[in-house]
């Protein structure tokens, strides 16, 4: 106890001087190792070679998983006259494990909680049960015997059967397998090679079992021969979970820790690491608001817990933390494009290659993720990669490849030249009949000038008729299926693994390219990794990561608005009449041609407008983005003594971006007749360090106590250097780069941030009946005000694993339950750098005809500024049932984030608008359930993975006022922030219905925005009922934020034979689409939606009852384009995400150089069920924005991809 | 143990001060308020932000001319009814409402010119620097300030008095509407002031810069826009008397009768000058 307090003292002090720290130690360890070595050397030794010397001595061979006995240590003393299996069984009983002889000579070491295996009846273990205490273990030895009515064997036996039981991940053999011939307790064990050999009568069921392992049932038929491949049990509760800074078996956490393993994902052709958990974890949601190549997916763990800073989780990967959020300018903006209008940020981690994973840990909860301070509260992602198995067997080689065609989703369905001239006919009818008196729906349009003129009016261009609809010439172009084409993505990954007693290697490089649905996309990876991992001394283990990876992206402007600049390739399509050619007679894209459209026959304006030929902007317009990235980590692990170990943990992350934007001479911007050709050249680089000095403890006390603790200290400093250099007035296009052109702008930038923290967390359980967790994490940031740069998180948490109780043991079909309880305090930290800095950026100003400097605040000083706190109580229950093959967690969870940080309104008479400041809170509650079930195991398996989760977020205090934050997207102010709502909903007026006779209007309150509404025009809600409708009856009109989420991934196998099918769903999500600005505005100056078809026409000719008459200037008649719930649409969506279907050669076609060897098909988005107009219910036009979510104002669609791969082995 | 003793050693000799620099990291790329306004030049290019907010939507840019010249009948927002147009039509209409950007913008920047001309006003008085630049620099955005106040005060009537450095927000709590008068009060002494310390005129490459000529013009201006005061500054003219409670600095005062005279006279040439224009 005293040593333990002695450490405690020392964790408190742990203190900075890292890499002098770092280097003293490394010179301090390697001083005292002879020492050690000599003092400790004849103490403790390895149990696996205190194994190894027993199996010499005693003559007999022991078997175990090698990954059981690894690093544990057994005191090194020699008794000499001990039988066997008492000195086995003292050797092993203090490391929680148990043996088991299976025959004669032949042991098998295991756990001493996994003994509830069935054994072989003849050869009945009398130290099966090694703790009475057990009551479980009891009552199945009990139920072992009463099934079993005597012990006598079979005296006639029919047929020997013979066989070789392997590790269906592996092909390695698996010795030491149970082969019971079901419903008696004979049978036999399968030998050191995985080889057994039973005589039995044909018809009888053999039951193949082993510990960690899914069990068989295999009719004996005709075959002599029943090789059989066990499956790893996934859902075993001693699956090992990383929970940051140590991992714990899944059955003593207490916190909410959702995870997914490489086995899971395995099968599945994977494009980026967040593809793996998409749909696979309840409350997590993976978004892809864009289908670009690289483009980056969002994840929101439970919720938005932030209105003003990221929402992005913290992403751990091997033990190095690094934010997600895309600092600003890094990837080189274009200079020129509103921030509005950008499409989504290339994905920082997509360097990442999703075969290296070894698994993805997500901590959902403040219990888990406090140990990430303020970090922590928009929940944490591990990554953990791969590692050799330093088990001494030969080296695995792993080969995977696949090749697939992608193609457009779906597309939009949109009118044709025919329909959009009767719209176009229409509109411009109802405008011209409204407005000029005496007007006649046949009048030419030199009539309808005369007569605008004769009633004192101007002769408006909205009245006349284009040539384009007035003698069509027969084009309808397909704009969307001139820029959509099939498109390649290819993968190769190449992984050695392997190792000895002492050394664990695993290296891999894999390329990755993916073509752009739309010409001129893609995306390529060249990754490479290598971990090692080393026992340079008895007590020092080394270990080593490596991963550098270079991304070269190509961007393309498709996901923005058609006026945009450079104009959105997408948007550009969508837009287009189809009555405009596509190409000129040269085969060059059309981009003047298009007067016909513009123009009346007569040759005056006809009131439309028009985008640029998207196959022009495709040619235009050159964005390359490179990404080098490396990560690199050290670390050396000292064990100083039993249970208590130093380490220290070093790594670096480089992020290199280079950006090259060029936009030439040809593309005329929409009406334009000359090009405005610019250039841009930016790079980045952001080099962050992390220096890491843990104590861990681990130790068990009377059978009954264990304690695991780990203490420490961190630092962590990120500096960004970003430049960026802007040309114009290219003369030609013969030179793509800034050279070519006049510079005319540049900045270089640099910032930097830190962060100082304590960290320790305690477990505790007893008699792993309860559980007790407490966290607490210090952090020092300096991003936050003077006087508040230190904010502290503490987490406790309580398990109680009720299936070791009597009163629930019992209970047959329950083989696991566990009720937890957390409550745990996070942070985030994701605001700019300097936040809390009155800041001084240029104001310039011309005197003398010269631009002279300017300098004056932009941001005001807050010194009081801190971190968002994020309260969360979680209470979940575990269960397993009908021994685990039904296996379910439910959570129920509720947060609250207060101090939330705010550009808070202040009086503007203060010379600033807004000031980050800490005030509002955000509550977000909801439940998740998943439930994992093995529904036929044998030689068919199915199993199925489901998951729900329901989120309600809602704001529950703003400001000091409370004023709703009313937030400005891609057109306007249509989205607020207000008590009681959720962050960033839609706001609007409500179409309450169409006004279908005059009599409709008159008898409905005064519409202050409809200048002149007519029968056809929306009817708007007058929401707070005061008779009028204005302004004031805007309301929340639907938010981004989904009900309730879903997956279900269905696995099936039979024989070599695998089958992989996901679903998944959002519900209750709307999203704001903009587009309807303009493909659905009712004045036909566009292409438009098909379901402008069924617009109104006349009160006998309704249409749909939702779609208004057309009316080419709406705006001073029924205003039906005000933003309203008209634009807001039901996002909700089932998707069949993934069907993939494999076939595992079987071994013996193999020959002996290739253990496995599987081929597979696979389609992606295969099919998706939604009532969204657009390309993609997810979509997001600025996902990085959190109050104006949900916008689509053109969007690069998702593809559905067809795939065929390999997975060898060697 | 002896080991174990050591190792304890080895782990104290990690231990150091937790060096607090380590987190307190100031801007690089951008200056702060606390590393600014030292020099002259500091304060010279302070001035020219304070010229740059006349460049914003909310001033010269837009908002003036649409709340004030196109109310007029020099200007008309023309047909159009959609979009922008209808936003200027209301305005030209005195109908406006009241989330109109064009409106909120006007508001909103020139309180920004206001608080740049207050920091210069609050700063420039410790820093050593040629005398004369200092009152030249004084005066430019004493006269910016006014020019803001003017046309806020036109256009909103009362509205609060900010003439010091804006610190932190708390300070917003207290700014209170004041009436009009008080506005007028403090314009006409930042006038009245700024006037002797502008120059005549600038050399070519301060073209663009507030004049003495722009300080006493827009002082007649609002001569002209409140009677009330031309009133009592005719009133004292002739009788000589200050007799009053006024917001004047007492340096003002006691030199009133000169600058009285000074201003009645640039007052009535003003005042032709506008009678001849009509």
């Amino acid at each position: 106890m005293q040593k333990l307090l002695r450490m405690g003292g020392i964790i408190i002090l742990l203190c900075s001087q890292y890499l002098f720290s770092y280097s003293q130690f490394l010179a301090s360890s390697k001083n005292e190792q002879p020492e050690i070595k000599t003092q400790e050397s004849n103490k403790t030794k390895y149990l696996k070679n205190a194994l190894l010397e027993m199996e010499t001595k005693y003559k007999v061979s022991i078997m175990y998983n090698s990954e059981l006995v690894k690093s544990i240590k057994v005191p090194d003393e020699d008794k000499k006259n001990a039988s066997l299996e008492n000195a086995l069984h003292d050797l092993l009983n203090p490391s929680g494990l148990t043996f088991k002889k299976l025959g004669e000579n032949f042991y098998v070491i295991q756990r001493q909680e996994d003994i509830n295996i069935k054994s072989p009846g003849k050869l009945q273990p009398k130290t099966l049960f090694s703790d009475p205490e057990n009551d479980r273990q009891k009552r199945v030895v009990e139920k072992l015997r009463s099934i079993v009515p005597g012990n006598q064997g079979r005296n006639e036996r029919d047929a020997i059967i013979s066989g070789k039981v392997v590790d269906k991940e592996s092909g390695n053999p698996l010795p030491g397998v149970s082969v019971l011939v079901k419903g008696t307790v004979s049978g036999t064990i399968t030998d050191d090679q995985g080889n057994y050999k039973l005589e039995v009568d044909p018809g009888t069921t053999l039951i193949f079992s082993f510990i960690g392992y899914l069990s068989q049932e295999v009719v004996v038929g005709a075959a002599t021969e029943i090789n059989i491949s066990l499956e790893i049990n996934v859902t075993a509760l001693t699956e090992i979970v990383v929970i940051g800074y140590g991992t714990q078996q899944r059955r003593d956490i207490t916190g909410s820790v959702a995870s997914v393993s490489a086995k899971d994902i395995k099968d599945i052709p994977l494009t980026s690491f967040e593809n793996a958990i998409q749909g696979q974890l309840a409350g997590v949601q993976v978004q892809e608001p864009s289908g670009e190549p690289g483009a980056g997916v969002t994840v929101r763990v439970r919720g938005l817990g932030s209105i003003t800073a990221g929402n992005e989780p913290l992403y751990v990967v091997d033990g190095f933390p690094i934010s997600k959020n895309v600092d600003i300018g890094v990837q080189g903006d274009v200079a020129r494009r509103r921030a509005a209008f950008r499409p989504p940020p290339s994905n920082p981690l997509s360097t990442l290659n999703p075969n290296d994973i070894a698994s993805i840990e997500v901590l959902k909860d403040a219990s888990a993720a406090a140990i990430y301070g303020s970090r922590g509260s928009n929940g944490v992602i591990l990554i953990t990669t791969k590692r050799g198995e330093r088990d001494d067997s030969a080296p695995v080689i792993g080969f995977d490849a696949f090749f697939g065609v992608q193609s457009v989703a779906n597309k939009i369905d949109l009118m044709n030249a025919q329909e959009l001239t009767s719209y176009v006919l229409d509109s411009r009818n109802n405008n011209y009949l409204q407005n000029v008196p005496g007007a006649d729906i046949n009048d030419s349009n030199a009539t309808r000038n005369q007569k605008a003129l004769d009633a004192g009016l101007s002769p408006r261009a909205e009245y006349r008729l284009a040539d384009d609809f007035l003698n069509a010439d027969g084009t309808d172009t397909d704009w969307q299926d001139l820029i959509f084409n099939s498109a390649s993505q290819q993968s190769y990954n190449l992984s050695i693994s392997g190792g000895s007693e002492k050394i664990g290697y695993y290296v891999s490089g894999g390329y990755f390219n993916q073509d752009g649905i739309i010409d001129g996309s893609g995306f390529e990876r060249y990754s490479f990794r290598a971990n090692l991992e080393a026992d340079v001394l008895p007590r020092l283990k080394v270990g080593l990561n490596l991963n550098p990876s270079f991304n070269k992206i190509d961007r393309l402007p498709a996901g923005s608005p058609y006026f945009a600049r450079p104009p959105g390739i997408v948007y550009s399509a969508l837009v287009h009449s189809p009555t405009v050619r596509p190409y000129n007679a040269d085969g060059t894209p059309n981009q003047r041609d298009n007067q016909s459209f513009l123009l009346t026959p007569e040759g005056t304006e006809a009131g439309f407008s028009t985008a640029s030929n998207p196959l022009a902007i495709i040619d235009a317009v050159q964005d390359d983005l490179n990404q080098f990235r490396t990560f690199g980590n050290f670390f050396a692990e000292f064990h100083i003594t039993e249970g208590l170990k130093w380490k220290t943990f070093v790594g670096i992350d480089i992020n290199d971006y280079k950006r090259t934007f060029f936009r030439d001479n040809t593309l005329l911007f929409r009406t334009a007749t000359t090009g405005e050709p610019y250039g841009q050249s930016s790079s980045s680089q952001s080099v962050n360090w992390l220096v890491e000095n843990t104590l861990s403890y681990e130790k068990t006390f009377n059978g009954a106590h264990s304690l695991s603790a780990v203490a420490g200290y961190t630092a962590q400093k990120e500096t960004v250097d970003l430049n960026q250099i802007l040309a114009e007035n290219f003369p030609d296009d013969l030179v793509p780069t800034i050279s070519g052109g006049q510079v005319t702008n540049g900045n270089a930038t640099k910032e930097e941030w830190s962060l100082a923290s304590f960290l320790a967390r305690a477990n505790y359980s007893y008699k792993d009946r309860y559980l007790l967790t407490a966290t607490i994490r210090s952090d020092r940031a300096s991003r936050f005000g003077e006087g508040n740069k230190t904010g502290i998180f503490p987490s406790f948490s309580a398990g109680w694993r009720l299936s070791e109780e009597g009163f629930v043991s019992n209970i047959d079909l329950l083989s696991d339950l566990k009720l937890r309880a957390s409550w745990g305090k996070t942070g985030n930290f994701l605001i700019p750098n300097y936040a809390a800095i009155g800041l001084l950026d240029p104001f310039n100003y011309i005197l003398g005809d010269i631009l002279v400097n300017g300098i004056a605040p932009s941001t005001i000083s807050n010194e009081d500024l801190k971190w968002e706190k994020t309260d969360q109580v979680d209470i979940g229950l575990e269960f397993g049932l009908f021994e685990d093959r039904i296996f379910g967690v439910i959570d129920w969870y509720k947060s609250t984030t207060s101090d939330l940080l705010l550009n808070v309104q202040v009086p503007s008479s203060l010379g600033f608008t807004t000031a980050l400041q800490n005030i509002g809170e955000v509550e977000n509650k909801g439940w998740e359930i998943s439930l994992s079930t093995r529904n036929l195991v044998g030689e068919f398996q199915w199993s199925t993975d489901f998951n729900f989760a329901t989120n309600d977020n809602e704001v529950t205090r703003l400001g000091s006022s409370g004023d709703p934050i009313l937030s400005s997207g891609g057109a306007g102010i249509r989205h607020i922030t207000r008590i009681g709502d959720p962050i960033g909903s839609y706001f609007g007026y409500v179409v309450d219905g169409i006004y279908q006779t005059q009599q409709d209007i008159d008898n409905a309150p005064v519409d202050t925005q409809a200048p002149d509404a007519r029968p056809g025009d929306f009817r708007f809600k007058d929401v707070n009922g005061d008779g009028v409708i204005d302004p004031d009856d805007r309301t929340v009109i639907g938010n981004y934020l989904p009900d309730f989420t879903w997956g279900l991934n269905n696995r099936f196998s039979y024989k070599g034979f695998d089958l992989t099918i996901l679903f998944q769903g959002v519900e209750g999500a709307e999203v704001l689409n903009l587009t309807r600005r303009h493909l659905g505005n009712g004045e036909a100056n566009f292409n438009s939606y098909a379901e402008w078809n069924n617009r109104w026409i006349s009160p006998s000719q309704p249409g749909n009852g939702e779609i208004p008459r057309a009316d080419r200037q709406t705006g001073n008649h029924g205003n039906n384009n005000r933003p309203s719930s008209f634009q807001v649409e039901d996002a909700s969506y089932i998707r069949l995400r993934n069907v993939t279907i494999g076939y595992n050669l079987p071994l013996e076609m193999l020959g002996k150089y290739i253990r496995s060897f599987r081929v597979y098909a696979s389609g992606t988005n295969l099919f998706t069920s939604t009532d969204y107009l657009g390309f993609n219910p997810e979509v997001n036009n600025q996902s990085t924005f959190n109050n104006v979510q949900g916008e689509d104002y053109g969007a690069y669609p998702l593809s559905r991809i067809f795939t065929v791969g390999v997975n060898v082995t060697f | 143990m002896k080991t174990k003793i050591k190792f304890t050693v080895f782990l104290l000799g990690l231990l150091g001060a937790c060096s607090e620099d380590f987190t307190d990291l100031a801007p690089i790329s951008q200056r702060n308020v606390q590393n600014f306004y030292q020099t002259a030049t500091d304060m010279e290019v302070a001035v020219n932000a304070a010229y740059s907010a006349l460049l914003l939507n909310g001033t010269y840019n837009e908002s003036y001319w649409i709340m004030q010249e196109m109310r007029s009948d020099n200007t008309d927002q023309g047909p159009g009814t959609t979009g922008l147009a209808r936003e200027r039509a209301v305005i030209e209409d005195f109908d406006e409402i009241s989330t109109s950007e064009i409106v909120t913008n006007a508001y909103v920047d020139s309180y920004l010119c206001i608080s740049r001309c207050n920091i210069v006003l609050e700063r420039i008085g410790p820093i050593e620097m040629d005398q004369s630049l200092k009152d030249q620099l004084r005066g430019e955005v004493l006269f910016l300030r006014s020019l803001m106040y003017y046309h806020l005060t036109v256009s909103f009537g009362n509205i609060p008095l900010i003439i010091t450095e804006t610190r932190s927000v708390e300070e917003g709590k207290d700014h209170v509407q004041v009436s009009a008068d008080v506005i007028y009060g403090q314009i006409i002494q930042d006038l009245v002031e700024a006037g002797p310390l502008l120059p005549v005129s600038y050399a070519s490459n301060n073209i663009g810069k507030a004049t003495r000529g722009a300080a006493e013009t827009l002082l007649a201006k609002l001569y002209l826009t409140v009677g009330t005061v031309i009133t009592f500054f005719l009133t004292m003219l002739i009788y000589g008397v200050w007799k009053t409670k006024t917001t004047m600095s007492p340096s003002l005062r006691s030199n009133f009768r000169e600058a009285a005279l000074e201003r009645a006279t640039f007052l009535l040439t003003s005042f032709h000058r506008f009678l001849n224009c009509r």
